[in-house]
């Protein structure tokens, strides 16, 4: 059987997100929403998959791979501008062996089955989205998170103190570090690889992977990654410079694939490719 | 800089950078204005648009400077921009200043 997944493009409510790369790639529990796609069109029996990425397909291509971890066979396309199903039915479709609609072509922009969610209208929609998909994060193909009390899930090598007060509902990715006496939850996410400093607390918020959150402070209702620190009631950002608060652990590495395609696009005058992938479909952000 | 009492209040207002001269500067003028009857020091900080943790520091080398000289006054941070707040948050500094939206809040 096959499927259309479209990846979402520019979304001008969340710019933060788009930061680190496409939407569909945003870290979410421990994982991508495509990949999460990608679980649920195996689990309805699709075995080829066409993603559509407008917006830095390069890294959705790194992401997917063959598609051999979700026993699938995966094409990315770069698109102009994010289709809608009906387009891409009418560009992609035809033939026979589609899964039945609407599932032949679904867009990714809120999680499998929770059409109610959807994710990119605001922050404070990814925020709830992402509380509401914690019961449902441990996809059939994880290993290694597992559910140390009702609503904390912890991911494998993680280190967690044993003053640490963690609050239900409360995720903890892999490979996280949490100092002595820090307080995590309730509705609280540390993504992968992260670290929390001793003392600090974190409520009503999602550290993303990779970052450091350094000792006494305090995350509430915010999202932070990296050195940036968005609250996700009404939208406002920080950029940090002080690193011994908050910091990335790792510096985001350029893609340079994704680079000279632009410089190639702009060279041939096929798009307005120097602009970001993003703003090149959303001429009017 | 503005330094002026209201009431039980003292607001200080235009306050545009929070460094080291400033904040000297501004410590001088609470000790100058400080009257026994101050129950409450208010800060406008809606013209400082960006604070890291020198300034967050300093805030709270203000506060513990008018603490030791026997007031104990509320302390109050107005209508902050977002940045500073967030900042101001990230620090715990919320849990010493009462953080109001806008200056008029104090009435509510």
């Amino acid at each position: 059987m096959k499927a259309i997944l479209i990846c979402p493009g520019y979304r001008p409510a969340v710019p933060q997100l788009l930061e680190t790369g496409p939407l569909a790639a945003a870290p979410l529990l421990g994982e991508t929403l495509l990949a999460y796609w990608l679980v649920h069109l195996a689990s309805l029996g699709a075995k080829e998959v066409t993603i559509l990425a407008c917006d830095r397909p390069g890294a959705i291509r790194q992401l997917a791979g063959t598609g051999s971890r979700w026993g699938l066979r995966i094409k990315v396309v770069g698109e102009m501008h994010e289709l809608t199903p009906a387009e891409a039915r009418a560009k992609h479709g035809g033939g026979e062996g589609w899964l039945p609609a609407p599932h032949d072509a679904v867009r990714a922009d809120c999680l499998p089955g929770m059409e109610s969610h959807p994710l990119f209208e605001s922050y404070a929609a990814w925020f709830a989205g992402i509380q509401a998909w914690q019961d449902r994060a441990i996809t059939p193909d994880r290993t290694g998170i597992r559910e140390i009390s009702p609503g904390i899930r912890v991911g494998w090598q993680s280190r967690i103190p044993a003053d640490a007060v963690l609050v239900a509902p409360c995720w903890i990715g892999e490979k996280v570090s949490l100092g002595g006496g820090v307080t995590i939850g309730p509705n609280a996410v540390i993504e992968n690889r992260a670290v929390v400093g001793s003392g600090a607390e974190i409520v009503r918020s999602i550290v993303g992977p990779d970052t450091f959150v350094g000792d006494l402070t305090e995350i509430s209702d915010s999202l932070a990654t990296g050195d940036t620190l968005v609250n996700w009631q009404d939208g406002s950002s920080l950029q940090v410079s002080d690193e011994f608060l908050l910091c990335p652990l790792r510096r985001p590495s350029r893609d340079a694939t994704e680079w000279f395609r632009r410089v190639a696009q702009a060279l041939t005058g096929s798009s307005p490719a120097l602009l970001p992938a993003d703003r090149a479909v959303a001429p009017h952000a | 800089m503005k330094i002026e009492n209201e009431s039980d209040t003292l607001r200080i207002s235009e306050l545009r950078d929070l460094d080291e001269d400033r904040v000297l500067e501004l410590s001088r003028g609470i000790r100058r204005a400080l009257r026994p009857d101050v129950r409450a020091i208010e800060l406008d900080l809606s013209q400082v648009r960006s604070i890291d943790s020198d300034g967050a520091d300093m805030l709270v080398a203000i506060h513990d400077g008018v603490n030791r000289m026997g007031f104990m006054p509320a302390w109050r941070v107005v209508n902050p921009v977002p940045g500073v707040r967030q900042f101001l948050e990230l620090v715990r500094l919320h849990r010493l200043f009462e953080i109001l939206p806008a200056r008029n809040a104090t009435a509510a």
